[in-house]
């Protein structure tokens, strides 16, 4: 078991992936790692990877407990955790709600 | 000192589909500043400005390039952004003429990506790409923007038969643009008809890689003959930190501004020029720059653009002329320009007055991390 977990704005609480420098929300510029197990997959595609064989990607919403209620996300992102782009098993589908695991160093969701 | 600075040559160098391995990046885009300089009458002897983008250009900066056309500018630019390069170098440059840093600037772009060279510039396209989304076992931008489709036809209760009307419409302009590389008329049903290769994405729906190069010229005002200025520009970079649905972009929140800046109103434009590396993209921008008569974008689509009278993209646009690398952020504003001055070809001719380019790019994470747009006019 390797669950995902994210940085989260050690000023604010607003989460972020993928890791970056400073906090989009307030400029606050440390961070601290919070859990983010689950998600809501938004939209899933299948594209022929670069082994030639065929990857199916999709957007999961990730589900992170804010710290502060009163944090608004950046803009379009509402009070939701930040979007991740993710392998996806072939039995979850958009509107499923996933668990994410790291596998091999890639994010890969399924339920 | 201020001056008006005014686009006065534009040119595009031939775009070409899989161009044999001795084509040359540095001779793309000799061909296309010396192109521009003729349409302006000028020669390189005139040039003290110097701006350029490309992909391919490395591991050559713009001064390099520079000296290999002999010019000793005393303005210099390079810009790496892509499908925004070709607004974001102009923005720039008009300033240096303004403020009188230079007289007469060419701002160019070309690049030639064979199989190898493209793949490992989708590969390495940023080091979030490369360390985030490579291990996934994938790369480039079908995937993504198959991805922000979906949300749209999700969202907005879009079909394929909506999305086809861009495609279908730009080709039915390229096949009066020469230099386009897809001309043969395409109707909706073989739309339709192609396999999705990446849902719900065909390949009609993803612009196709040339080789090719674009430039312009600007120089400070009077201009001898026909001349586009630039009434107002307007750059949005990083407007959702890659966090939003991609359903509202960085054009929303600068088109008011854009317009009051321009003193227009959408509809006096004569003709558009949106970013189009996949059809998704120019509804975004059409509806987020305020073309789409009350947000009705199935009624724009139907009524306006499949129906053909409406300019939009009249080269053909990148999805049937093709992406020549960064040079896709300088195609529609040579178009612009060309129509503006009435140096194109009589049979798409639009006589057009009063024109928009747009420019989006960078794909950092999920979708498109630059936007940039412009309002030009003919002057003389």
């Amino acid at each position: 078991m390797n669950d995902f977990a994210v940085p989260a704005c050690a000023n604010c609480g607003h989460a972020i992936w993928p890791p970056r420098l400073a906090c989009p929300v307030c400029g606050a510029a440390e961070w601290n790692e919070v859990p983010a197990p689950t998600g809501v997959l938004l939209d899933v595609t299948e594209a022929p990877g670069y082994d030639g064989t065929p990857v199916r990607l999709g957007t999961v919403r990730l589900a992170v407990p804010s710290a502060d209620p009163s944090v608004k996300r950046n803009s379009g992102a509402g009070d939701e955790g930040p979007p991740v782009i993710a392998g996806i098993d072939s039995d979850a589908g958009a509107g499923d709600t996933v668990r994410l695991r790291l596998v091999d160093g890639a994010p890969r969701a399924g339920k | 000192m201020s001056s008006d600075a005014l686009i006065v040559g534009a040119y595009e160098a031939r775009y070409e589909r899989h161009a044999p391995p001795e084509r040359d990046t540095k001779e793309l885009l000799k061909e296309s500043v010396l192109g521009a300089l003729a349409d302006a009458g000028l020669g390189l002897k005139d040039v003290d400005g110097f701006g350029v983008a490309s992909f391919s250009l490395k591991p050559d900066h713009a001064v390099d390039l520079a000296w290999h056309l002999g010019l000793s500018p005393r303005w210099l630019m390079e810009d790496p952004h892509g499908g925004a390069s070709g607004l974001n170098l102009l923005s720039h440059a008009l300033r240096a003429i303004e403020a009188g840093d230079a007289e007469t600037i060419v701002l160019c772009s070309a690049d030639h990506l064979d199989k190898d060279s493209f793949a490992g510039l989708v590969r390495n396209y940023n080091r979030v790409t490369a360390e985030h989304l490579a291990p996934l076992n994938y790369g480039g931008p079908n995937a993504l923007f198959a991805l922000l489709t979906q949300r749209w036809m999700d969202a907005r209760e879009l079909g394929r038969e909506d999305l086809g009307a861009i495609p279908v419409a730009q080709r039915a302009w390229a096949g009066r643009n020469p230099l386009a590389v897809y001309r043969d008329p395409l109707t909706m049903a073989e739309y339709l008809g192609t396999p999705l290769f990446v849902p719900p994405l065909c390949r009609l729906d993803c612009v196709p890689v040339v080789s090719g190069g674009d430039a312009i010229v600007l120089r400070a005002a009077p201009a001898a003959g026909p001349a586009a200025r630039v009434r107002a520009l307007r750059s949005l970079f990083n407007a959702d930190q890659q966090e939003g649905d991609g359903l509202t972009t960085g054009f929303a929140a600068f088109a008011d501004d854009l317009w009051s800046a321009a003193g227009a109103r959408p509809e006096d434009l004569d003709a558009a020029y949106l970013y189009d590396d996949y059809p998704v993209m120019v509804l975004a921008q059409a509806l987020d720059l305020g073309l789409v008569p009350d947000a009705d974008l199935k009624r724009w689509l139907g009524a306006t653009v499949l129906e053909g009278s409406w300019p939009l993209n009249t080269s053909g646009g990148q999805l049937s002329a093709g992406q020549a690398g960064a040079a896709g952020g300088m195609h529609g504003l040579v178009e612009a320009v060309r129509q503006l001055r009435g140096t194109v070809e009589d049979e798409r001719a639009t006589g057009a007055e009063l024109a928009l380019v747009a420019g989006y790019g960078m794909v950092l994470y999920r979708h498109g991390a630059s936007h940039n747009a412009a309002i030009l006019e003919r002057i003389g």
